[in-house]
Parts: structure tokens; C-alpha cells; sequence
């Protein structure tokens, strides 16, 4: 079922990169958890005799650390790591919503944030509270490092920008201070199953909405900070009719994105209902249904 | 392709193996230890079948390539008693009539054994939490919930 494999352990993260960037052992395939690049084989989208480059080993990817007033995640971290980590739950508590709710407790204890961001699914539960927070990407090279933003490295439904070569090395997230949060999220099933809609919104508030920070994940290829509403927040008092309007506009945006769908008289109306309720959390205002 | 030398305990026991990195630590753990008990149900990481401790975690056996379950400390459902006498949670299960089939019964057993190992004494909510990664078919969920709250009980006493 799994075809024939090539398989590489490197014990550090020099060698690790040395083998990525070595021509003779390609094509090849980064393993972490695993979670994801397993089924990929199954399914036959790997070619046999590919060089799996088994990275799960690597410490130095492991790292999960407040520094110069940043968090930062190293690429190994697994789901239930930050789920449980209180760095997280104080400085990104979306993100720790977000993985303690990724599939089942048994896939939160072998999937990696890295492997979720590379994977870039649509449906991908790290994202949208990633993107809150204009989360950035250290990426290495045997010879270089870049640095880029989230936003800009999801590329569609499954794509990223992650070059020949290349390792997701950790993650930079800057903490929204002074903000309240809201977390909405769709699934068929409670559990195992995979998100329709993920809804966050982060919102500064002083009487008016000074800063509205909001995404939705899983209903386009890519998710996507709706920054039309964050706009048209700022400055306004919350209430109902405002948070009515804001979320018009955002499954506006969705419908912009994706075009009309078979399932867009179904995830329009439950999209803006996502998105007010979201809004109320964040902002303390009663709920209005 | 080329077989990977890897060491690991298994239920307590030493193996130095050679094993082919296409295979899953799933397929090592049936084939080559015979440990028979982990059940391959849909091979994607959603029935929980094939639950497993690894490193005292719960994982999918079947979503772990075996060269990854290198140096690692594995504990299957054969592991749980101790030859002579069921776990506390196996006796319970069958108290409480917790399987019909008995399929998902080994991943139950694993999940539960997961969870109680962390958090001794969980809440009805903690429990379905916790055993939400693995699906059985017939009996509806409640007897396995009521198990592991009567053997977490009993272990409580120990």
C-alpha cells in the first residue's frame, strides 16, 4: 500500500538541510508527524523509491519560547504541545483553542504545526488564528534563511511558496495585546472529523472598536483575514446591527473568493451567523439569537 | 530500498529490528512482534483501532512509519495486564458488557489507559474527550464510558 521508500534520518538539523539541498536524493519528501504525508502515501501521490527525509528526530525544531516579546514555535511542536502549553493559552489563545480541537487527541500527539502549515490544507486548524496574529515563517535553506508572512506563503488549497530545499524551521507570533477573542468553528461530526468554517476575531475596544482583527479558514483554498470588515469596524460602537453588517460583508467577500457554490445557500447564512456570534464573544455584547 | 536497524521496547521488552520504512509501526507490531491485539480498522487515522502508547502518549499506529517508533517505548493492549491478571480497565470492560464485535475494543482500551495514566480521575466529559479517537460501531459509546469511570474508581482504591 505504502510504495518502496528511500528513507533518511539526519541527526541534526545541518545535515537534515544538507540532504535537502543534495540534487542525487530527490525527489524528496519531508516526514514530521506524519499525520498528513502518510495518507498522501497511501493514496499514491508519492512516487516509489522518493527520499523521505525523516525530520522527527530533530531537537532543534522542538522549541516553544517567549522571546524579545515574541512567541516562538518551532516547526516539531506537536498540536497538543501548544493545546497545552500556557505560553500559548496567554499569548495566542486562539491558536491554543484551535489545536486542542484539531482531529483526535491520538492525531494532536504526532501532528506538528509545521507539518499543518506545510500541508496547507483549507481546512487547516493553526491557520486562521496564525493569520490573526501576521504570524511569520522562518524558513531555511542549507545556504540561506527567509523570513515570510503566513499570508503571503499559503499560495492556494494544498500550495505553499516553501521552495526546493527548503524547511520550515519555526514560527514568529507577535502576542495581540489588549484585545478580547472570539473563536467560532463548524464541523459535521464534534470530533475527528474536518472543520467547514473556522471563525477568529480579535477585537481592541475602548467604547468604539479601535482594532478588528478577524479570519475564516476552511471555506476558501486559502484562509484569509477579511480585512474589508476589520475596516469597516474601526471606529464604530459594537452592537448587533453593526456586527449584522460586518458579517453581510464578510460572506460578501467569501462568495468574491470562491464563487457560488453548491453549498453557498448553506454557508453564507451560517458563516454570518459564525461571525456574529464570534463578534458578541469578543466584544461581551449579549448574544442576539 | 534499503531496511533501517531500530531498537524499541515493546511492553517491556528489548527488540532490535530490520524493518522496511514503507512498513507502519502498526505492521511491525502484528507481523513481525505478533502482537495481534492492535487492529487495523480504516488505516487513516480516524477509527483509533489501532491506538497504541508511545511514549506514553496515545497515538494511530497505523500513521507512525515503524523506522519513526525508533528508541521509543511502545505499550500494547497485550501489555496492559500482567500475565496473570487483567487490567482494572479490561475487567471492567467486561463488567459493563463494553463491547459486542470487540474490534475497537484494544484502541478503547488504549485511549482509556492513555487518559486515566494523565488525569486519574476524569469527569464523564474528560472521558468522552478523551476516547473521542476511536469509533465503535455497536455499542453506542455508554457502557465503554461507564468502564472507564468504574475502573478508574476501582484504581483509585489500589
Amino acid at each position: 500500500m505504502i510504495p518502496p521508500l528511500n528513507y533518511l534520518r539526519p541527526e541534526n538539523l545541518e545535515v537534515a538541510l544538507s540532504f535537502l539541498a543534495d540534487e542525487s536524493l530527490r525527489p524528496h519528501f519531508i516526514i514530521a508527524g506524519g499525520t498528513d504525508l502518510i495518507l498522501e502515501l497511501r493514496k499514491g501521490n508519492i512516487p516509489p523509491d522518493s527520499f523521505l527525509v525523516d525530520i522527527s528526530f530533530l531537537r532543534e525544531l522542538r522549541m516553544l519560547d517567549l522571546k524579545n516579546g515574541e512567541l516562538q514555535i518551532g516547526a516539531l511542536v506537536t498540536h497538543q504541545e501548544i493545546s497545552n502549553s500556557d505560553l500559548v493559552r496567554t499569548f495566542a489563545p486562539l491558536l491554543s483553542r484551535a489545536c486542542g480541537e484539531v482531529g483526535t487527541p491520538q492525531v494532536r500527539a504526532r501532528g506538528t504545526i509545521g507539518g499543518n502549515i506545510a500541508h496547507a490544507s483549507p481546512a487547516a486548524d493553526s491557520i486562521p488564528p496564525l493569520l490573526l496574529h501576521d504570524a511569520v515563517l522562518k524558513l531555511r535553506t542549507r545556504d540561506s534563511r527567509r523570513s515570510v508572512p503566513l499570508s503571503s506563503f499559503l499560495k492556494g488549497a494544498y500550495s505553499t511558496d516553501l521552495k526546493e530545499g527548503e524547511l520550515i524551521e519555526r514560527i514568529n507570533i507577535s502576542p495581540l495585546k489588549g484585545f478580547n477573542f472570539g473563536f467560532e468553528r463548524l464541523i459535521f461530526r464534534e470530533r475527528v472529523g474536518i472543520p467547514r468554517l473556522i471563525v477568529c476575531v480579535a477585537l481592541k475596544i475602548s467604547q468604539a472598536i479601535e482594532e478588528a482583527r478577524i479570519s475564516v479558514g476552511a471555506t476558501t483554498p486559502v484562509a484569509f483575514r477579511v480585512k474589508r470588515v476589520e475596516d469597516f469596524l474601526k471606529g464604530k460602537f459594537p452592537s448587533n446591527k453593526i456586527f449584522q453588517e460586518a458579517s453581510r460583508i464578510a460572506s460578501q467577500e467569501m462568495l468574491e473568493i470562491s464563487g457560488k457554490r453548491w453549498s453557498t445557500p448553506y454557508k453564507k447564512p451560517v458563516l454570518e451567523a459564525l461571525l456574529r456570534r464570534a463578534l458578541n464573544t469578543a466584544s461581551r455584547l449579549a448574544r442576539d439569537e | 530500498m534499503n531496511k533501517v536497524k531500530i531498537s524499541l521496547k515493546v511492553n517491556g521488552r528489548d527488540y532490535v529490528l530490520d524493518v522496511f520504512p514503507n512498513k507502519r509501526l502498526l505492521d511491525i507490531l502484528r507481523e513481525e512482534l505478533g502482537l495481534t491485539g492492535t487492529k487495523e480498522g480504516c488505516g487513516i487515522g480516524e477509527c483509533g483501532a489501532c491506538t497504541v502508547l508511545v511514549d506514553g502518549e496515545a497515538v494511530n499506529s497505523c500513521l507512525v512509519l515503524a523506522p519513526q517508533a525508533d528508541g521509543k517505548e511502545v505499550i500494547t493492549v497485550e501489555g496492559l495486564g500482567d500475565g496473570e491478571n487483567l487490567h482494572p480497565l479490561q475487567r471492567a470492560f467486561i463488567e459493563h458488557f463494553a463491547f459486542q464485535c470487540g474490534f475497537c475494543t484494544p484502541g478503547m482500551l488504549m485511549a482509556a489507559f492513555s487518559l486515566i495514566s494523565k488525569n486519574p480521575q476524569p469527569t464523564e466529559e474528560e472521558i468522552r474527550k478523551g476516547l473521542s479517537g476511536v469509533l465503535c460501531r455497536c455499542t453506542g459509546y455508554l457502557p465503554i464510558i461507564e468502564a472507564v469511570k468504574k475502573a478508574a474508581e476501582e484504581m483509585k482504591k489500589c
